[in-house]
C-alpha cells in the first residue's frame, strides 16, 4: 500500500515493462502525450512526479486547443 | 570489395548531408562508424558500419525525427507503446530507414550515452555535445565527439552491449572488435585521452566502475603497459564487483556461469544466459524484440 506520494515506485515493484503499461494507460485515460524528455523511469517514479507531469500535459493540451 | 564498401559509406554520408545541415542549429554529433574509424585507426572504412548514428539531446528528439520524416525516412512504429519503449528503455530511437537505388540508409538517433534502465546521475546531452569537433567525411562536414568524449561514449556503449539481456539474447554483443576499437582509440590518442583527463571526466560523470569494466576486458586481449596503467588507476571495489556479472541494473544483475573467453568465443550468447532468465526477463526481451526487431 502506497504510504506517501513521493515513495519510489520502482522500489515497490515497478519495472521497465510495468512503467510502459502505466504510461500508456495514463495517456489513454487523460488523452495526452507525455513529453519525450520525461519518458524515463527515473522521471516518473513517484505518484507526485506522475501527477505533476499529467497536470502539465493536460494544461499544454488545453492551450493548444485554445490556440487552434 | 574494399572500394564497394568505401563507396557505400560515401553515398550514405552524401545522402545524410541534407539532414546534417537541417539539424546543425542544435548540438549533435555523428558517433561510432566513420568518425570512430578515423579517431582510432587514422583512416575511414576500417570498421564495419551499416548505419549512421547521431547523438542529440533528448529535448531535440521531436525536431530531428520530424526532419528525418520530411526527408523521406521511415520509422517502423506501429503503436505509441513502441515509441514509449524506445524512449524509456533504450538510448536510441527505433531506426529510421530510407531506400535509395543501391542501398538502404539507416539512421539511428541516440539521445543518451546511458541505457534506459540506468538509475545513476545522467549526463545532459547538450553539455556533453558542447565541444564537438568538425570532421570531413567523404566531403561532408559533420560534427563529432572529440577523442576523450568519444572514448566515454564508446565505453558506456560497450558496457551496455555486454550487459543488456535483450542484446545478449538477440545478437553477438560481445566481440573482439569492440575491444580493438577501445584499444586503438586509446593508443592513437594518448594525449587527448590521458589518464588524468579520462579519470577526471569519469569522476565527473560518476562512471568509474563502467570504465574499469571495459578497460579490464580490453586488457585481457591487449597486453600493453599504458593500458595496464589505466586499468590499475580505475580499479575500485565497485568496479570489481561488476566484472563477472551481467544485467543493466541491480534487479537484473546476476553472475555469469561462463568465463570471458567462452563469452567472447561463443557464436550464440543466448545459450549462455537462457538458464538464468526469469519469466519477466523473457517478457522484456520479447517486447524489445517486437519493437526493435519487428519480430
Amino acid at each position: 500500500m502506497l504510504e506517501q506520494t513521493n515513495e519510489d515506485l520502482s522500489q515497490l515493484g515497478m519495472d521497465s515493462i510495468t512503467f510502459i503499461h502505466i504510461v500508456v494507460a495514463l495517456e489513454e485515460a487523460f488523452n495526452i502525450e507525455m513529453p519525450d524528455e520525461l519518458l524515463l523511469v527515473t522521471e516518473m517514479n513517484t505518484v507526485e512526479k506522475i501527477t505533476n507531469i499529467i497536470s502539465s500535459a493536460i494544461i499544454n493540451a488545453e492551450l493548444i486547443d485554445v490556440q487552434e | 570489395m574494399e572500394n564497394i564498401k568505401v563507396n557505400i559509406s560515401r553515398y550514405r554520408y552524401i545522402e545524410c548531408c541534407e539532414l546534417i545541415n537541417s539539424i546543425s542549429e542544435h548540438n549533435y554529433a555523428v558517433i561510432k562508424g566513420e568518425p570512430l574509424s578515423c579517431l582510432a585507426y587514422n583512416s575511414f572504412n576500417k570498421r564495419i558500419a551499416s548505419d549512421i548514428d547521431i547523438l542529440i539531446d533528448r529535448n531535440n528528439l521531436r525536431f530531428v525525427c520530424d526532419k528525418l520524416q520530411d526527408l523521406g525516412y521511415i520509422q517502423k512504429i506501429s503503436q505509441r507503446i513502441d515509441r514509449i519503449l524506445s524512449l524509456s528503455n533504450s538510448h536510441q530511437t527505433i531506426p529510421f530507414k530510407k531506400k535509395f537505388k543501391l542501398f538502404y540508409n539507416e539512421i539511428d538517433i541516440n539521445f543518451d550515452i546511458f541505457w534506459g534502465e540506468y538509475s545513476g546521475k545522467r549526463v545532459g546531452m547538450d553539455e556533453f555535445l558542447s565541444d564537438t569537433i568538425e570532421m570531413d567525411i567523404y566531403g561532408v562536414k559533420v560534427k563529432t565527439l572529440p577523442p576523450l568524449k568519444a572514448m566515454i561514449q564508446l565505453i558506456l556503449h560497450h558496457y551496455k552491449d555486454m550487459n543488456s539481456l535483450f542484446l545478449l539474447a538477440t545478437r553477438k554483443s560481445i566481440k573482439y572488435d569492440m575491444f580493438k576499437d577501445i584499444y586503438y582509440l586509446l593508443k592513437n590518442n594518448l594525449e587527448s585521452i590521458s589518464l588524468d583527463k579520462l579519470y577526471s571526466m569519469s569522476t565527473k560523470y560518476e562512471i568509474m566502475p563502467y570504465v574499469y569494466y571495459v578497460l579490464h576486458h580490453t586488457g585481457l586481449l591487449f597486453d600493453d603497459d599504458n593500458l595496464s596503467e589505466y586499468i590499475s588507476a580505475f580499479k575500485t571495489p565497485e568496479g570489481e564487483k561488476l566484472l563477472n556479472c551481467y544485467g543493466l541494473n541491480d534487479s537484473e544483475r546476476r553472475e555469469w556461469r561462463y568465463d570471458f573467453k567462452t563469452r567472447l568465443e561463443t557464436a550464440d550468447l543466448y545459450d549462455l544466459i537462457k538458464d538464468d532468465l526469469t519469466p519477466k526477463d523473457t517478457e522484456k526481451i520479447a517486447v524489445n524484440k517486437k519493437v526493435f526487431l519487428g519480430e
